[in-house]
């Protein structure tokens, strides 16, 4: 397995877990919470940086919340709770990411990825929520990652693992991608080599 | 006069009759090249179809809390399997385990060649197996038995 794959989103950063991640191909991770120094993960061969998750349901409290992170060094991912919030994270260069989970997904519309495409904006998208949600849910997913696919919009796919043995296999979520989204697996593959990877060195060379 | 009036139109009715003819065995020949296209397209399909039953090998290892078994592994990953891509497609892919070493917790699965993704995802999803909390790692995919056998002595994880 080549060591090309990056994680937008680790909950809980252990040993344990960053020596899984390792073993299966990670090198990458934007992590919340950490248990451990940076440097130390660092040696171990998987780098890792800090990720932060901001929600906000308008624009003050995006602005507020976006004054007070140390944006240079961390990920910053935007969990909108409105229509005006998600437009404006698409414009502000500070955020990322934007979130898209079950709560939010109706407001992700043609606009919104419009929007995101002219900024350059890529989206995050948890594997969980894609894996483990109601078929309702799903059926909203697999609607929202087809128009992606349609506008050309990058996105970036996040574990959200908090212990071992809810990391997942990379060569798993791109098929499952690819057999439960239609997703092509170019694409799938991109969403957790790529577009991760991106975004973290840019943290990283800070 | 009239005789030559009457031989030119002898000869312009040969000419038509002539024109008729070619045409119409044009048209049946045109039948006949797109009958022996469809038998041709036909016979494609069909070694096609014949092409398609290949099997394919999944090496795999299993992390777990605590050791598993064969049947509940199987029983975990086929009914994973039918919950994800319904029973129809679990009887058309066919998936079944043909080694699994207890003491290393490594096995192979089989499956036809055009369900293979669908397995992967079935086994990497199982989370757990009889209550322990478990993780399945497709290593590699092989054509041949023997290879498989060979891949989960040989390989390192």
């Amino acid at each position: 397995m080549r060591r090309v794959f990056a994680d937008i989103h680790a909950a809980l950063c252990t040993d344990e877990n960053l020596s899984m991640y390792y073993k299966l191909g990670y090198t990458l991770i934007a992590c919340e919470k950490f248990s451990g120094r940076t440097s130390e993960m660092t040696e171990r061969g998987v780098s890792v940086v800090g990720k932060v998750v901001i929600d906000a349901s308008s624009i003050s409290d995006l602005r507020e919340a976006l004054g007070k992170v140390k944006y240079r060094e961390s990920v910053i991912a935007v969990h909108p709770e409105s229509v005006e919030v998600a437009r404006w994270a698409a414009h502000d260069g500070r955020v990322d990411v934007i979130l898209l989970t079950p709560s939010n997904i109706r407001i992700f519309d043609k606009r919104q990825f419009s929007t995101m495409k002219y900024y350059s904006k890529p989206l995050e998208i948890r594997i969980p929520h894609l894996l483990y949600s109601n078929s309702e849910v799903k059926s909203y997913f697999y609607r929202r990652l087809n128009m992606l696919v349609r506008f050309k919009l990058g996105f970036a796919l996040g574990t959200s693992a908090s212990s071992f043995y809810e990391l997942l296999h990379p060569l798993v979520a791109v098929k499952a991608l690819k057999t439960l989204y239609d997703i092509p697996e170019k694409i799938a593959l991109l969403a957790l080599t790529d577009i991760p990877r991106q975004i973290i060195f840019r943290k990283l060379n800070v | 006069m009239v005789d030559i009036i009457l031989l030119f139109s002898i000869i312009l009715a040969l000419i038509l009759a002539f024109l008729i003819i070619i045409s119409i065995t044009l048209l049946r020949f045109r039948r006949l090249v797109g009958a022996c296209i469809a038998l041709l397209r036909a016979r494609e399909e069909r070694s096609e179809i014949s092409k398609k039953l290949r099997r394919r090998y999944v090496v795999f290892t299993a992390i777990c809390e605590e050791r598993v078994g064969f049947s509940d592994l199987q029983e975990a990953v086929s009914s994973k399997f039918c919950e994800l891509f319904s029973k129809t497609m679990y009887y058309k892919a066919s998936p079944q385990l043909v080694l699994f070493d207890e003491s290393t917790q490594r096995g192979v699965y089989r499956v036809t060649h055009l369900y293979l993704d669908h397995l992967i995802v079935a086994l990497g999803l199982v989370k757990n197996i009889k209550g322990k909390k478990c993780i399945l790692l497709p290593l590699r995919t092989t054509g041949t038995l023997k290879k498989a056998r060979e891949l989960t002595r040989k390989l390192r994880f």
